[in-house]
């Protein structure tokens, strides 16, 4: 045992508590070593106080009570805690948990973050690309239960026109509108609201049923839409007749309680939707603004301008599958500069510019005559510096014509067909077919119409072959 | 080793040590008085573990003797001897009260040692070895025993300010 070991010895020297191994080496050690005798010497007084048995006593009482009272309690917690590790481990447990504080606010707010943006980008299709009034544009429709209802009901009967997904925009629907797909459905789900799609939902039950019958004659039509029209006040039509078919309770109304053969619904085909979504959002519109402020989407001037080459593409491939279908409705411009539609009464009481909008559900030609009294009719559009006598408009792209200011009793004759008018005789060309078999009329007016600004009207042919046309007269008394 | 050669290497130790602590001629003289102890009083201890611990005590003895004789002499004061009071066979007041203040210092110093240098003096003052201590403690070797009870040493005389006394 080193020198430096038998130090060690000197703690069982003054206890007393050295074995006698211990001690022979420790003192032999001490009687070479005058360091480690030093040292022996000094512990001396230490051993014979330690020697006392009272003061043994005392200490180790001492001892045992100060191990006790430190055994147990807050004492130890405090000394783990002073301790650099244990100070470490709680710094450590505390940024962990800030850490994970922080980060759940965070993904929390991106969450919420992320449902504004897709709630943002829901809205962004709703809105028109032209500089329309806030107020006129589509708000979201408000029930889901009507998709879904649609959805319960299962597929149509037959096979619909697809519908190109790719637009969105509730404008392009309104333009040109193919009924889904079950996919396009469902992308129609993931982007549009779920009032959209409810009321999507319930057109498309009410247009799919028209659809399907266009196989049958025009009698069954006609018979089948008398029926579903069972508290239409429209007078029941015959089978060569055109027919005119007075919408009942306008197009929510029509929608949403009176399952019909609308003409309104036929010209929107396989998205049925669209008309009472234009309509719902109109309501929803009516009831946030005030009216003069509100445009009906369905007429609004800027609408058409946007995707026509899309819609054109759509049309063309379910042309020849879709009842041609008219649209036309008067547009004034108020005093406040916004314009809306109106019927036939107000333009011909309007003294301020009129124009007639027309719009096809397909590629077509259209031509439109004017009649003064019982004169001779002269082609209004297009106009004679074309050179034309029909222009092929897109489907869905609303053409503006300004109607004149004479006064007296005009009668505007617009016909739209899938083929160029072959006529070249203005008059014959006008009076062709005026009375067109199989033809469906709907006219969307105030009286009817009570909860939407839509003032339009719909003429469809159920005729799907290449030749049919769509005329219509629409008289004005100015 | 006998008991002569024990004797002689005592001599030789305790002369250095005292040397340390008061002149050379007084050392001398201690450690004469210490050998005489040991060989008039304790003939018959002759064993290395006795006689060593043995001569460790009688030269405390005797250096605290030597310092009551300098205050008795007033080699410190130089008062007069006949003002000093006879001599208490016993304890005198100062010697208890100096062992009292000792004890006292000694329990405070205690209780501010760590749980391990209080463990390992409470079964020192119960009287258990080093390897009895190593079995309870747990430890396998007898050397962290030796180890932990060196540091508590250092720790409590540094608590004492240097000093067993």
């Amino acid at each position: 045992m080193s020198e430096h070991d038998l130090e060690k010895l000197l703690g069982g020297f003054t206890a007393d508590t050295l074995t006698s191994e211990e001690k022979q080496t420790l003192y032999t050690a001490a009687l070479q070593d005058q360091q480690l005798f030093n040292s022996l010497a000094d512990e001396q007084a230490l051993k014979e106080l330690l020697a006392d048995p009272d003061v043994r006593r005392r200490l180790l009482a001492s001892l045992e009570q100060k191990s006790a009272s430190g055994a147990g309690g807050s004492l130890l917690w405090l000394d783990w805690f002073r301790r650099p590790a244990g100070l470490a481990f709680a710094g450590g447990l505390a940024a962990v948990a800030l850490a994970l504080v922080l980060g759940v606010r965070i993904y929390q707010d991106s969450l919420r973050q992320a449902a504004q943006s897709v709630a943002t980008e829901d809205e962004k299709p709703a809105s028109p690309p032209a500089p329309i009034p806030p107020s006129s544009r589509p708000a979201t429709p408000q029930t889901v239960e009507p998709q879904a209802k649609a959805k319960e009901n299962g597929a149509p009967a037959i096979d619909l026109p697809k519908k190109d997904t790719s637009i969105d925009n509730l404008d392009k629907r309104e333009r040109f509108a193919p009924p889904p797909s079950k996919e396009e459905r469902v992308s129609d789900v993931a982007r549009d609201s779920l009032k959209q799609r409810g009321e999507q939902g319930e057109i498309r039950r009410q247009a799919e049923a028209p659809v399907a019958a266009l196989s049958k004659s025009a009698e069954e039509v006609t018979s089948s839409a008398d029926q579903k029209l069972a508290a239409s006040s429209a007078p029941p039509a015959t089978a060569p007749e055109p027919k005119q078919i007075q919408a009942p309770a306008g197009g929510r109304v029509a929608a949403t309680a009176t399952p019909a053969l609308s003409a309104r619904a036929l010209f929107y085909g396989g998205e049925p939707g669209r008309a009472d979504t234009s309509s719902t959002a109109k309501e929803q519109e009516q009831a946030m603004k005030p009216l003069a402020e509100s445009a009906p989407q369905a007429n609004r001037p800027e609408r058409p301008l946007e995707g026509p080459s899309q819609l054109g593409k759509v049309a063309g491939t379910v042309a020849q599958l879709r009842p041609l279908g008219l649209h036309y409705s008067f547009i004034v411009r108020g005093t406040d500069g916004q314009e809306r539609e109106v019927d036939a009464a107000m333009a011909s009481k309007s003294i301020q510019p009129v124009f007639l909008t027309v719009e096809a559900n397909q590629d077509a030609y259209l031509q439109v005559w004017k009649a003064v009294g019982s004169l001779t009719p002269q082609l209004l559009w297009p106009e004679k510096e074309t050179g034309q006598i029909s222009l092929k408009i897109t489907a869905g792209q609303r053409q503006y014509i300004s109607l004149p200011m004479e006064s007296g009793p005009v009668t505007l004759t617009a016909r739209l067909s899938r083929v160029p008018p072959g006529l070249t005789m203005k008059h014959e060309a006008a009076m062709f077919d005026r009375l067109s078999p199989n033809q469906l009329q709907e006219s969307i007016t105030a009286s009817n119409q009570t909860a939407s600004q839509e003032r339009a009207t719909y003429v469809v042919t159920q005729d799907p072959s290449t030749a049919a046309q769509v005329t219509v007269d629409i008289t004005l008394n100015r | 080793m006998d008991r002569d050669a024990i004797l002689k290497s005592l001599r030789e130790r305790i002369l250095a040590f005292a040397t340390l602590r008061v002149s050379r001629a007084q050392a001398e003289d201690l450690t004469q008085e210490v050998l005489v102890v040991l060989h008039e009083k304790y003939p018959n201890v002759t064993d290395l573990t006795e006689l060593v611990p043995l001569a460790f005590q009688v030269l405390r003895f005797k250096m605290l003797d030597a310092h009551r004789k300098s205050l008795r002499r007033g080699e410190y004061n130089q008062e007069s001897i006949d003002d000093l009071p006879l001599t208490d066979p016993g304890d005198d007041p100062a010697t208890q009260l100096d062992q009292k203040q000792r004890v006292e210092r000694l329990l405070a110093a205690m209780t501010q040692l760590g749980d391990r240098c209080r463990e390992l003096f409470k079964w020192k003052l119960e009287g258990k070895s080093f390897p009895e201590i190593q079995k309870i403690m747990g430890q396998n070797s007898i050397n962290t025993i030796y180890t932990w009870d060196l540091r508590c040493r250092k720790q409590l005389l540094s608590l004492l300010d240097g000093s067993w006394e």
